[in-house]
């Protein structure tokens, strides 16, 4: 596809956020293109699993922003004519201990208060809702609202609409450069097989992002945290919906005071209970936690022990075959927080840094910079997810930074 | 001659030592040496599971990779009966796999 | 953890003649395979259906392996499912009388693991009854003939072998049909009449015998086109193919059947040399992908040899021949030999494997589908058994602008089964060149652990059973 192309808008990168961001500037009846370097959702949305959460958002701005974008899937869901196997069947965080149980009462009121449906489970309720979890577990604290999905088919569908809008979507087309006039403006975007004349670039491009920010000068701390996976082969349900651990979280935004009771090894590789049933019948259980660069191999001790936490939770997968494992980069920000934001570079936006909230959080992520290129109002004050905010070296959430989280 | 009459003359069944298994509540009879998958094949039985959107399915490769042949065996889920000997009262029962989903 | 001096997965004719002569020379050695009695396709059961000659050979095999015995430790029922550097190996024992070991540990590997069936998808071809040629042939050894009229299909000289199994079993074979030309055998018949081995030349003329015997009717230049029937096969159409394999519309028969082999010979298994991370090739002329190897029967991985039908397929004495080579190599980098000693006896089979190779280009060229064989599969034939993707599935990906294998794979599920693609990834790279008018690179899926599935307590550390 060779030749000059134009767009009011170019977006860069065809993963889930991408698409989010092309369904909805189309849906606006911009002029866009996206130029994805692969296939659609072939990065890190081809090796995620498909969560819209809220139970694992801290409560104040980071569940609010995860709330307004789960609000949007149902009826988007309904709307693409492509099968995202959207399900809102809830979620589940089992509770280990005493001291677990006492955290996460506190944490469940702070997210009733956020109006969140969501109530602690005693013992009995928990081993009743899921009959295999261990049996010495002593609660859990149910998020009625959360949800799951096909991840690559969300892209699919995203983008399936968008092109009915007139959006085109230019694969196997990795971007070169971009170039600026003498004022700074965007003036056109250098892909491999052509040049596109825009003034603006939304930069969707995940673990890629800070080498298309650096095409404009930007620095975009975007580290790749990888995360590594297990799928089951098909079999009879083990758990109903999405079951996590509890104790995870807590060590995560404790503050530090709480540790589990789990080995060097576990907490080396940041591995907590993730546990997801999908439509296709199996079951992926994760997660794992680790600085490498861009690699995506998966390191076998790292998937034992992602097994052994798994087992401890719900020992009748013992005997369940595990047929693939898989690893994904997720694009980690240093205060956990995705970047949604204007830049210096005028007409130049980032969208990108969602680490392990991608799927879930796409949806509000395209709509909020479709309001801010439309000059639309925000549905949420996207200040704390300024670009600049890593510059100005304050630290705006409470979501401190342990090399280990 | 009769296929049975011919099958008897075959050296396999000098293996006479036989003993009973169970498939899907019936009886059937397992010579020593076989796979739950032979024996099964052997009674003529060919329907080993359903897929999810219900279509039948049975032994194939016959080495334990596709899969295909894989049943409840003793309650366990998922077992390739073409690489599981059969021994004397196993209870073996085809997958559904329409069932294999949550019921809300 | 238990080390061994070599481990040689697969415990075929290339893996006891391997483990032999690594034994012989004073390795020690681990010798693992999935199946609960060693032998391989060709010799793991009982002999009692084998000809002479191939009863020689099995007792031949075991004996020599018996004289070993103190230096070769077996691990039957047990599937190797992860491979480090350099060189843990990952075990899974299935079988209640497990060693309780999880991992071992050697300086060299052997990979011996043999050959898989090649399948080309038709309509039906999933129904009970419709079993591959390998898995129907395995039956028919072990006297169970699970159908009153069978019919063979597809391609290779596994045919005639089944066609003998069967009729010894007691089996009634309604017909063979054939996708090759006579003309086409005939062309490379004096090649592969003198490249064959003199006795397997022998046996395989006694089954043909057997065959005609039995006046089985014979149809070259066919195909099947379709199977059905509602819960098991019924009957299938046949028809006639043009030089490229392609059907002639029009030529359809009918024959009632309820039993059906079928398979286009065997490729070599690359899932766990893929794991290791070993280059691999497509050879043009064999139609497959098979490791790369240097003259010293060693993968690009150097301490990683293979031998038998997982690097070319030719039969089992070219096995055993390479399994001898290889552990010869394998024992030089140890050092319980060297090539001054040894290099009279590498000769003397390398001029052997040379006649075995030049037998199975011949079979491979008289065996292999072409690609007219394609226009087959209808939109609603199963391609990927194991997630029922259909033709038609694989189109809309390809309308929607999919173009290589994982584009494909992450919109219809095609190969994420529990066969993680050994079976429908042998026809989806032509499949996507056939919907997109436009020959790309051939490409597999990702290979990743487990090498096949095992169970989380596996992995998880616990022992087996």
């Amino acid at each position: 596809m060779t030749g000059k192309k134009t767009a009011e808008v170019v977006v860069i990168g065809g993963g889930v956020v991408g698409s989010a961001v092309t369904y909805f500037l189309a849906r606006n009846n911009l002029d866009v293109i996206l130029l994805e370097k692969g296939a659609i959702a072939s990065g890190t949305s081809g090796r995620c699993e498909g969560d819209v959460l809220v139970c694992d958002k801290e409560p104040g701005f980071d569940c609010r922003l995860a709330k307004l974008s789960l609000d949007l899937f149902p009826q988007i869901a309904s709307e693409l004519d492509y099968d995202i196997g959207w399900t809102q069947k809830g979620s589940l965080l089992a509770i280990e201990n005493e001291e677990e149980m006492e955290a996460a009462r506190k944490f469940c009121t702070q997210l009733a208060a956020e109006g969140l449906p969501v109530r602690i489970l005693d013992r009995n309720e928990v081993l009743e809702i899921e009959p295999n979890l261990a049996k010495d577990i002593v609660g859990g604290l149910e998020t009625g609202c959360d949800g799951s999905l096909y991840p690559m088919g969300l892209a699919y569908g995203l983008l399936s609409d968008a092109k009915k809008r007139g959006a085109q979507i230019l694969t196997h087309n990795p971007v070169v450069d971009i170039k600026r006039d003498s004022n700074g403006n965007i003036q056109k975007v250098i892909a491999r097989n052509g040049d596109i004349i825009t003034r603006r670039v939304v930069n969707a491009a995940g673990v890629w992002a800070p080498a298309i920010g650096k095409m404009v000068g930007l620095n975009i701390p975007i580290k790749p945290r990888q995360g590594q996976m297990l799928v089951s082969e098909r079999t009879f349900p083990v758990a109903r919906r999405k079951v996590m651990e509890f104790g995870y979280m807590m060590a995560k935004f404790g503050g530090g005071s709480y540790a589990r009771r789990v080995s060097p090894e576990m907490e080396e590789f940041g591995i907590a209970l993730v546990f997801e049933p999908t439509e296709a019948q199996n079951f992926l259980i994760g997660s794992s936690r680790r600085f490498v660069g861009m690699d995506t191999s998966c390191d076998i001790r790292v998937l034992r022990a992602i097994a052994e936490r798994a087992i401890r939770f719900f020992p009748a997968i013992r005997d369940i075959n595990i047929i693939r494992s898989y690893a994904g980069l997720r694009p980690y920000t240093p205060d956990h927080l995705p970047i949604i934001s204007k830049t210096e570079v005028p007409g130049f936006y980032v969208v990108a840094g969602h680490e392990g909230d991608g799927i879930g959080l796409s949806l509000i992520t395209g709509k909020l910079i479709t309001q801010m290129i439309c000059g639309e109002p925000l549905d949420i004050n996207t200040d704390p997810l300024r670009l600049s905010r890593f510059q100005e070296g304050e630290n705006v959430l409470r979501k401190e930074t342990k090399p280990t989280s | 001659m009769s296929s049975e009459k011919r099958r008897n003359r075959h050296p396999k069944a000098e293996q006479n030592h036989t003993f009973q298994i169970e498939v899907d509540g019936k009886k059937i009879v397992a010579r020593a040496g076989q796979t739950i998958a032979e024996a099964i094949l052997d009674n003529g039985l060919k329907v080993f599971r359903r897929t999810r959107n219900g279509a039948p399915r049975s032994f194939y490769c016959g080495m334990g990779v596709c899969y295909e042949c894989r049943m409840i065996v003793n309650g366990a889920p998922n077992v390739r009966t073409c690489m599981t000997p059969a021994t004397p009262g196993c209870k073996v029962v085809s997958q559904d796999e329409s069932l294999m989903k949550v019921e809300w | 953890m238990k080390e061994f001096d070599l481990a040689i997965i697969g415990a075929g004719p290339a893996g006891i003649s391997a483990a032999v002569e690594a034994a012989t020379m004073g390795a020690s050695v681990a010798l693992i395979d999935e199946n609960s009695l060693p032998g391989g396709k060709v010799f793991a059961h009982t002999d009692n259906h084998l000809d002479p000659f191939e009863r020689g050979i099995r007792s031949q095999l075991l004996h020599h392996l018996e004289k070993v015995a103190h230096k070769v430790a077996v691990f039957l029922e047990t599937e190797v499912w992860n491979i480090l550097d350099q060189w843990i190996v990952s075990l899974y024992q299935r079988g209640l009388s497990g060693s309780g070991l999880t991992d071992i540990k050697a300086r060299k590997l052997i990979i011996s693991i043999g050959a898989l069936e090649r399948i080309l998808p038709f309509p039906g071809w999933t129904l009970p009854g419709v079993f591959s040629a390998g898995g129907l042939n395995r039956l028919a050894k072990m006297g169970i003939v699970p159908g009153k009229r069978i019919l063979i299909a597809g391609s290779g000289p596994l045919q005639i072998v089944l066609a003998h199994n069967l009729l010894n079993a007691g089996a009634s074979i309604i017909g063979i049909v054939n996708v090759t030309s006579p003309r086409r055998i005939s062309a490379r018949g004096l090649e592969l009449i003198s490249a064959v081995n003199r006795l397997v030349l022998k046996s395989g003329l006694n089954y043909l015998i057997n065959i005609k015997r039995h006046k089985i009717p014979i149809y070259f230049s066919h195909a099947i086109s379709r199977a059905y029937g509602i819960n098991e096969v019924e009957g299938a159409t046949i028809v006639r193919v043009d030089k490229s394999h392609r059907p002639i519309r029009g030529t359809e028969k009918q024959i009632t059947t309820d039993c059906i082999g079928y398979g286009f010979g065997l490729i070599p298994s690359v899932d766990i040399t893929r794991l290791c991370g070993c280059d691999h090739v497509f050879d043009e002329e064999l139609a497959y992908w098979r490791p790369k190897l240097n003259e010293r029967m060693e993968t690009s991985k150097p301490g990683i040899f293979v031998a038998g039908d997982c690097l070319t397929v030719k039969g089992y004495l070219a096995a055993i021949e390479e399994g001898k080579t290889a552990a010869t190599e394998a024992c030089i980098q140890l050092g319980f030999t060297n090539r001054k000693h040894s290099g009279a006896s590498l000769a003397v089979s390398a001029k052997r494997l040379k006649r075995f190779k030049r037998f199975a280009r011949a079979i491979e060229a008289v065996s292999r589908p072409h690609s007219g064989l394609l226009d087959i599969i209808s939109d609603d034939t199963v391609v990927c058994r194991c997630e029922e993707v259909t033709l038609r599935d694989i189109r809309s990906a390809v309308a929607e602008g999919a173009r290589d294998v994982n584009d494909i794979k992450r919109r219809t599920r095609l190969g994420m089964g529990h066969c993680q693609g050994r079976f429908c990834g042998q026809v989806i790279n032509e499949l996507i060149w056939k919907l997109t008018g436009n020959i790309g690179k051939r490409e597999m899926f990702t290979p990743r652990i487990p090498a096949r599935p095992i169970p989380f307590g596996i992995l998880a550390g616990e022992c087996g059973s």
